[in-house]
């Protein structure tokens, strides 16, 4: 990814998670815990994840923000989506098994060539915006 | 008996009941059968007992297709054949290549495999393999595996055996050489198989050697049985009698020539370097022969998807260094050499990949973190694909301008790949992404779709010429019968891959001797 194009994803990043915190505080009423300490403890190295969703992202048509991304990645139920994002166990646990079922009926995207889980994909692109 | 034909007068004259032409594994095959018997054979063979140069010219050609290996080094002239510098692959077709099948035009063979099964399992022997055995459970119970957790629907185990592999000009040397009823020209190369006008029989065949000399060998049958290229080559030469060659009434000879797409560009990085894959990157011997296991696409799956058959076993990353280094302008290929260079260190790599570790280690685990560390044979597996070509009607053989050493028309092979070959690969590689996913094996890497260094570029062949004189019922679709004589001319058999109608994903080696053991039993049963 050369530097144009990662300067230009920081600053849509940037926007969009600007916007997203607005949405989000309206859409799932979080647990008390800042919801983005959770999603940066799923993985171990935030850094590379963010590589791998800047690339996602610049893959896409149109960039989602991070609250579109939140959606399609908790449970649509706000309880539950609350419960789960509550805890980085419980969130694990759930994003592991929507990992097996993108790849069980084919969701899956290609990200510098890799054949990703959307799902994977979309946590990364997520954290890129945190 | 052995005899060096260029210590023959010129114009010598040689009967015998049965010509073989070409003393490959085909030709050897069919002699060794016939040894001992009542029919006089001769075993003509354009080269010596080992190659040499000189010879090996005589089957110099262009490409003028896909890019493709050099027609003078893929192939063997000399007692033997290509069994010379074979590999020793071994595997039967499978029940679908046999089929008609939707979607995949000119593909069936006049019987179904059940048919050759009796002959593969005689064939076995010839080439020092095992038991006729290629379920993967029948070799899981002798100890191989484990077997990937995929799904059966999808992806399926398969089995390969490795013959030692045979050399058949050594290995049957002898009992060629001591049967008495075969007389094995060494250095007579058929340069013309003569017919009456109607070109409805062979009278004979003209033989020259490098040292001038010329002989004629007449018979009441011949078998031409010198590969893949050289057999469409001499029907097509052969043209006194037809101006389009021997058998072409139909102009098939030489068209859908075949090979098996290599390509090991796509990449598997386990999420877990301790999964056990020796049993795709591992030959496990059984002296004298070996077994390795590959992944596949069910038939029903290749039905369904009107794709291709398609394999791929797993070739450890720094096995192959130079497939990498190929592969260098992919960035992600160049992101694996660097972590290469990093594990090697025993440093923390800094790129794309080892950023994309962290992802594809899956994220609902933990602890792993120090797996790098425990890494001892490389980072992960190229997917060696040797996958099936579409029966193709322009990808062929011609006779080119030029001229070998005895007068004999060069080739011009254009080898011609389809959507159709491309398409089925990257379905395969998808099908495997999809299933190491879910089973949380590792991910993909398939290179992408571009115009500035399109993946098709890397490509090769694995020296399998198949299919330029094809085997049908009817001759309007193929330039041999069920039997393998020529349509049209009653005593011109042809032996040898040329003859497959479709080449699915198996080496031809072991359905070549196969086939060979047949027609053998039919010359036999059939002597006059």
């Amino acid at each position: 990814m050369n530097v144009s194009r990662r300067r230009l994803l920081t600053v849509l990043a940037g926007g969009a998670v600007a916007s997203a915190a607005a949405r989000f505080r309206l859409g799932f009423r979080p647990a008390r815990r800042d919801d983005r300490t959770v999603w940066l403890s799923l993985v171990r190295d935030c850094r590379s994840s963010r590589a791998v969703g800047r690339a996602y992202l610049a893959s896409l048509p149109a960039v989602p923000d991070s609250s579109d991304l939140r959606r399609r990645l908790l449970p649509s139920d706000p309880q539950r989506a609350a419960s789960v994002v509550s805890d980085v166990e419980r969130l694990r646990q759930h994003i592991g098994r929507q990992v097996r079922d993108d790849f069980g009926s084919g969701r899956t995207v290609q990200v510098r060539g890799w054949v990703l889980a959307e799902t994977e994909a979309r946590v990364c692109a997520l954290i890129a915006m945190l | 008996m052995f005899i060096d034909a260029r210590t023959l007068p010129d114009r010598t004259e040689i009967e015998a009941d049965l010509c073989i032409i070409g003393a490959g594994p085909a030709g050897i095959t069919i002699a060794r059968e016939l040894a001992g018997s009542a029919v006089r054979v001769a075993l003509l063979e354009g080269g010596g007992l080992e190659p040499d140069d000189e010879t090996e010219s005589l089957n110099a050609g262009a490409n003028v297709g896909f890019t493709y290996r050099d027609l003078a080094r893929s192939r063997r002239r000399c007692f033997g054949g290509a069994t010379g510098h074979w590999n020793g692959w071994c595997r039967p077709l499978d029940d679908i290549d046999f089929e008609v099948r939707e979607g995949i035009p000119h593909s069936g063979w006049p019987f179904p495999k059940s048919h050759l099964d009796p002959f593969y399992a005689r064939a076995q022997a010839l080439c020092q393999l095992g038991p006729y055995q290629y379920d993967p459970r029948y070799w899981q119970g002798r100890g191989l595996g484990p077997f990937f957790d995929v799904r059966p629907g999808r992806v399926v185990n398969t089995v390969f055996q490795m013959s030692p592999p045979t050399r058949f000009g050594s290995v049957y040397r002898a009992d060629v050489e001591q049967a008495p009823n075969v007389e094995t020209l060494l250095r007579a190369n058929v340069v013309d198989i003569g017919t009456g006008p109607e070109a409805r029989s062979v009278t004979g065949v003209r033989v020259a050697t490098l040292a001038g000399n010329g002989l004629t060998v007449r018979a009441r049958r011949y078998v031409l049985a010198t590969g893949g290229i050289e057999n469409a080559r001499l029907l097509l030469a052969s043209r006194t009698a037809v101006p389009a060659g021997l058998g072409n009434q139909h102009d098939l000879v030489g068209r859908f020539f075949m090979e098996h797409p290599h390509v090991n560009v796509a990449f598997f990085l386990p999420t877990d370097p301790a999964i056990d894959a020796r049993f795709y990157s591992e030959h496990r011997f059984f002296n004298p022969f070996g077994v390795i296991g590959a992944l596949s696409v069910p038939p029903g799956w290749l039905r369904r998807e009107r794709m291709l058959g398609f394999s791929a076993f797993l070739a450890p990353a720094l096995y192959r260094p130079e497939a990498v280094a190929r592969a260098q302008s992919e960035d992600g290929y160049q992101s694996l050499l660097d972590l290469t260079e990093s594990v090697r260190r025993g440093a923390w790599p800094e790129d794309f990949i080892a950023d994309l570790w962290n992802v594809v280690s899956d994220l609902d685990s933990v602890g792993r973190a120090t797996v790098w560390r425990l890494f001892d044979r490389g980072p992960g597996y190229h997917l060696a694909v040797r996958a099936e070509q579409a029966p193709n009607p322009l990808s062929r053989i011609t006779l080119g301008s030029e001229r070998d050493a005895l007068g004999v028309p060069r080739v011009n092979l254009d080898w011609r790949l389809t959507d159709l070959d491309f398409a089925s690969i990257r379905r395969g590689w998808d099908l495997l992404a999809h299933e190491f996913g879910l089973a949380a094996l590792g991910r993909v890497f398939m290179p992408e779709q571009t115009v500035e260094s399109p993946w098709q570029e890397h490509i090769s062949g694995g020296a399998h010429h198949m299919g330029t004189t094809r085997m049908a019922d009817d001759p309007r679709e193929g330039v041999v019968d069920a039997l393998g004589r020529v349509h049209g001319i009653d005593n011109l058999y042809v032996a040898g891959s040329s003859v497959f109608p479709t080449g699915g994903f198996a080496n031809p080696t072991l359905t070549i001797v196969a086939l060979a053991l047949r027609l053998a039993d039919h010359l036999k049963a059939t002597r006059r």
